[in-house]
């Protein structure tokens, strides 16, 4: 069994670990953008640039720092800088997202081959993704295909509805579609 | 860019002048020295607040504009609003076409019908919405009383000591020491009041209410407008006159009048200066115009009691009540003081005022004096029209006319000879009469303006009183003496303006000349001036070649497709309108896979209405993405890039970093703007090359020396690993630095390895330097991930000579200059202590633990100096940084700039 195959996801979300209602929804909203935008981006460049070995690099490089993130956002912190999210994955790993050491997300990410090299592994990220997308609460919409923009817009609707039952608005995922 | 103009009301040359060189208003003196300095002349014959905005905003006189007072003349006696949405009678400079602006409480925005054209970013006023006056009402007695608003329920109930007021569904309690308490009685809606003893006994003053609209294709902005606090749109001077409040200092008091006056008018400079604020946050307009008409409200109630040249002087006060005057002006002050921060190099920024203000000591009842010439009659409400030859026009706007309807034509002349005599009686009370155009005139003409002494204002009521008597007001204008207290302020700094200029007294339409001549420059700036580079140079190679070579790898791209340049050119502009299509990223970098999409830049002619919106099409398999901007937006963002790149290091990335913030398009858009080439294989914005190189370069320079300074914290602190992750980072900044360097920009980070193995393998290095720091980037790049695994020793000293390599082969530094950091505490960082030897640190709203010393004592110098730090405080610090507690600042040694 490869290191991407054992490495527990949501580790506290299998749990139960509950949260304060509004932090909550914001948080899996934001996350839930997150992999269904940026995530999918980085891991469609991964699927279709196999003649591209140094964007596969750059690209892989970036879903970690994204999975850094969100990691970070499921826990609770304070969101990090992009500048910190790589140097913070690599040197204490991962806990919430996936419960991995910086060591074994090394590991899943192939990060012990040549950099700018002509080579670049991606099947353990791949792997690794799919869990995530499969053990996520719900289908993500995939908006990189005609029929994901409906399932989108259905769910930006229930999101909207969701951030107001608990008083938010729908609005704070604003700067987040703008970088999109 | 954008042209930023701020109106203050009533804002004298004189008045603003003295202030000045008290120092009273640093805004005003750094926007003088930053550009020039002018008296600007207000329009003849009537320099009210209308006409004179209108010659203001229009750039005409009144003769063109038809604005002649506060109100405007339609018949014998019959006036309408000077600000009624017809008027005025040529266009504003924001009515030209392709104008995009943002407005805060300006006149003549929105239409009669409460719309706004689609050119307007986002505009609020409520001016023309006043829904009650002031009052005061005298609280007695336990009983609740209703106390309406105009068409707003208020209720009162006295509550003890208290005052308990209800309005638009919330209660309010009132104390007196509570000051002034802004009441919605609605959306939109409201007014200030305060609970104060005064003659009435505890009395409860409120201002005026007034209701704003909000309207613009600025979503974002509109809604921050819609959310400023309750409007005021005046003080409250006729208690203030009437001794409400306890007699004036001019009447024997000891400044509690002023004092309540003044804080009554703050809540007008507030509620005027958040809308201001948030125009100037959110907008994305080519004009801004804030309006601040304050300084008019306490020009008029106390600027004439210190007016040396005026008969209203009072010396013996002037002292205690020009601190009043200082005191709003500093307000107004600091609004200008907001927007030269937010303005950018590239921008212009003009302080203006619509005219200036004399001393006030008496007021001459003109219709008076016809009435007891015999030429007119009073009627029970002011002059009677059906009996009079001659009236004094109840708009009070300085003119006088013949009745039409019961002097035949043939004596016209005569009636008004007569009425014209009786004036000159008053003697040095009046100074002469003025024609339609502000000509002074003798004879009769079917207009006649009287020109009275300074001191001396019109008016038109009549009562059988003395036709002169004294003013209770300190200041005022009406007709234009001629009289430099009546010149405005006017400034000016932006492009095209020299520095230090004054440009002694001119007339006031300068400035819509000045603007309308700022905004055209921006549309013209189609070439990157400022960087005396051009793309040829840059690439040392024929700019032609490379569009070729552009067009070539896009026809290659859609042929792969099964597509042609033609029909895809065709289908969009059915899809998305019409509009320079240009076609962007990896296709253009010669990049594209098979997951590429379309993604297009439209420039469109016209201003984009509604939000704005890419346009996602799925055709066939394909994905195509189209995001239109308007033609101004473009050039706006390309004056930008040009003046960015002018700018030393810092600034440059200052600006960089801003962009999105403040423009559309974003930059980078606007770096596939000038990277993106059309269907037919042009690159039209390609000139602006140079300058997206440098300023590009220069940032991921600046990142990169961020990054750096993490590594060499990191790896003090101990993280072996955590250095490799900014290693990485340092590795593809620098990268991206050397390549924009080179001309071969393009922002998204993905492409950055594949780029610079292409451009490695090429080897068109422009210099010898650029060769070695590409060799030494390349050594770096092949041992990285050996660092991972414990193989590459110190990575410090490596990186940090990595980058002073980069900094001097793309020229950001000089030869001799350097990169320097330093670590910066948030300002706001709080220190309590938890545990012996830890305490708690807190900014921003966010909180770490630290143990040692705090704040810690950091190095300031070459980017190396940090990573000297013993273990416990490197460890600190980069906690620190992360948890966004403390910032890495990156320096440039001075004058080491290329």
């Amino acid at each position: 069994m490869s290191t991407a195959d054992r490495v527990p996801v949501y580790p506290g979300l299998r749990a139960g670990h509950g949260r304060a209602s509004a932090d909550a929804v914001t948080c899996w909203l934001v996350v839930g953008w997150l992999m269904l935008a940026e995530g999918r981006a980085y891991v469609e460049d991964l699927q279709g640039g196999t003649e591209q070995p140094r964007m596969r690099q750059a690209a892989k490089l970036r879903l970690l720092e994204l999975l850094v993130d969100i990691d970070n956002r499921l826990a609770g912190r304070a969101p990090l800088a992009d500048a910190h999210c790589l140097a913070v994955g690599l040197e204490y790993g991962t806990h919430e997202l996936i419960a991995a050491s910086g060591t074994e997300l090394a590991e899943i990410f192939g990060l012990d081959g040549e950099f700018g090299g002509d080579t670049c592994a991606v099947d353990e990220i791949l792997t690794l993704w799919e869990r995530l997308v499969d053990e996520y609460p719900g289908e993500l919409p995939d908006r990189l295909v005609a029929q994901g923009h409906r399932d989108l817009l259905l769910a930006l609707r229930a999101w909207a509805a969701l951030a107001r039952s608990v008083g938010l608005d729908v609005g704070l995922l604003t700067p987040f579609l703008k970088d999109a | 860019m954008t042209v930023y103009w701020v109106v203050w009301d009533a804002a004298a040359h004189w008045v603003v002048d003295r202030l000045a060189a008290e120092g009273a208003l640093p805004a005003v003196a750094k926007l003088r020295a930053m550009g020039c300095r002018a008296r600007a002349r207000p329009p003849a014959p009537n320099c009210q607040t209308p006409p004179s905005l209108a010659t203001l905003f229009t750039g005409t006189g009144t003769e063109a504009h038809g604005v002649t007072g506060f109100t405007v003349p339609d018949s014998l006696v019959g006036r309408v609003s000077g600000f009624a949405p017809h008027l005025p009678l040529v266009p504003t400079v924001w009515r030209d076409a392709g104008v995009r602006g943002a407005f805060s409480h300006t006149p003549w925005v929105f239409d009669g019908d409460g719309a706004v054209p689609a050119s307007v970013d986002a505009a609020i006023e409520a001016y023309s919405c006043r829904l009650a006056d002031r009052a005061a009402l005298a609280v007695s007695g336990p009983a609740t009383v209703d106390w309406p608003a105009g068409p707003c329920p208020v209720s009162v109930t006295p509550d003890g000591a208290a005052v308990r007021l209800l309005a638009g569904g919330a209660e309010h309690r009132l104390t007196e020491d509570a000051g002034w308490v802004p009441v919605r009685t609605g959306p939109g809606t409201g007014f200030w009041v305060r609970l104060r003893r005064t003659t009435l006994g505890r009395t409860l003053v409120r201002t005026g209410t007034w209701s704003i609209r909000v309207a613009g294709a600025n979503a974002e902005l509109v809604r921050a407008l819609a959310g400023t606090p309750v409007f005021a749109g005046e003080s409250v001077g006729p208690f203030y006159r009437s001794g409400l409040f306890g007699p004036r200092l001019v009447d024997g008091g000891d400044g509690t009048a002023e004092a309540e006056f003044t804080a009554a008018l703050d809540c007008v400079a507030l509620s005027l200066s958040a809308p201001a604020r948030a125009v100037l946050e959110h907008h994305r307009a080519d004009l801004v115009v804030l309006y601040l008409p304050w300084t008019d409200d306490v020009g008029h109630e106390l600027v004439g009691w210190c007016d040396a040249r005026s008969a209203a002087h009072h010396p013996e006060i002037a002292g205690q009540v020009w601190a009043h005057v200082r005191h709003a002006y500093q307000a107004a002050d600091r609004v200008l003081a907001d927007v030269l921060a937010r303005a950018d190099v590239a921008d212009t920024v003009l302080l203006c005022a619509d005219h200036g203000i004399t001393g006030t000591s008496h007021h001459v009842h003109v219709n008076q004096v016809l009435v007891d010439a015999g030429l007119a009659v009073a009627g029970p409400e002011g002059i009677d029209p059906d009996r009079s030859l001659v009236v004094y026009h109840p708009a009070n706007n300085g003119s006088m006319r013949v009745n039409p309807d019961l002097v035949p034509p043939g004596d016209t002349g005569a009636v008004l000879r007569r009425a014209m005599t009786a004036l000159r009686g008053l003697g040095p009370v009046l100074r002469g009469f003025l024609d339609e155009r502000g000509r002074p005139v003798t004879e009769p003409v079917p207009v006649v303006f009287a020109v009275l002494a300074d001191d001396y204002q019109p008016q038109a009521a009549v009562d059988g009183g003395p036709a002169v008597r004294s003013a209770p007001k300190s200041a005022s204008h009406v007709v234009n003496t001629g009289d430099p207290r009546l010149h405005a302020v006017f400034a000016a700094a932006g492009p095209g303006i020299e520095p230090g200029t004054d440009l002694g007294v001119v007339d006031n339409t300068l400035a819509a000349r000045v603007v309308r001549e700022a905004v055209a420059a921006a549309g013209a700036s189609e070439r990157c001036a400022v960087m005396n580079i051009d793309v040829d140079g840059l690439l040392q190679a024929p700019a032609d070649d490379l569009v070729a070579t552009r067009y070539a790898r896009v026809l290659e791209f859609i042929g792969s497709r099964g597509l042609s340049a033609g029909g895809l050119g065709a289908f969009l502009r059915e899809r998305v309108g019409p509009g320079e299509l240009l076609l962007t990223s990896s296709p253009v970098h010669g990049l594209a896979n098979p997951t590429s999409d379309f993604d297009f830049i439209r420039v469109q002619a016209h201003p984009i209405s509604g939000a704005r919106i890419s346009t996602k099409i799925f055709d066939r398999g394909h994905h195509l993405e189209v995001t239109s901007f308007a033609g101004t937006e473009v050039r706006q963002s390309l004056h930008l890039l040009d003046a960015l790149a002018a700018r030393p290091p810092a600034g440059a990335v200052a600006g960089f970093r801003g962009w999105d913030r403040r423009y559309e398009p974003r930059r980078k858009q606007t770096e596939r703007i000038v990277n993106g080439v059309t269907l037919d294989g042009r690159a039209p914005y390609l000139a602006h090359l140079p300058a997206l190189a440098r300023v590009w370069s220069t940032a991921a320079l600046h990142t990169a020396a961020e990054q750096t300074v993490h590594l060499c914290l990191a790896e003090a602190a101990g993280e072996a690993r955590g250095r490799v992750g900014y290693a990485y980072n340092v590795l593809l900044h620098l990268m991206d630095s050397m390549l924009s360097a080179h001309g071969d920009v393009y922002t998204t980070r993905k492409w950055y390895v594949m780029r610079w193995a292409r451009f490695v393998r090429g080897g068109a290095w422009r210099d010898d330097a650029s060769r070695a720091a590409g060799a030494a980037i390349e050594r770096a790049r092949v041992l990285v991930s050996t660092a991972l695994a414990g193989g590459a020793g110190a990575m410090a000293g490596t990186y940090t000579g990595l980058l002073a390599d980069v900094a001097r082969a793309t020229g950001v530094t000089g030869s001799t200059g350097g990169i320097t950091a330093a670590v910066e505490v948030a300002e706001d960082a709080g220190y309590h202590p938890y545990l012996p030897g830890a305490g708690i640190v807190s900014a921003g709203g966010r909180s770490l633990p630290v143990t040692g010393t705090w704040p810690p004592d950091l190095p300031a110098g070459p980017v190396g100096e940090l990573a000297g730090l013993d273990r416990a405080t490197a460890g600190t610090v980069l906690r620190a940084v992360r948890a966004g507690l403390a910032t890495v600042r990156i320096g440039y040694l001075e004058g080491s700039a290329a």
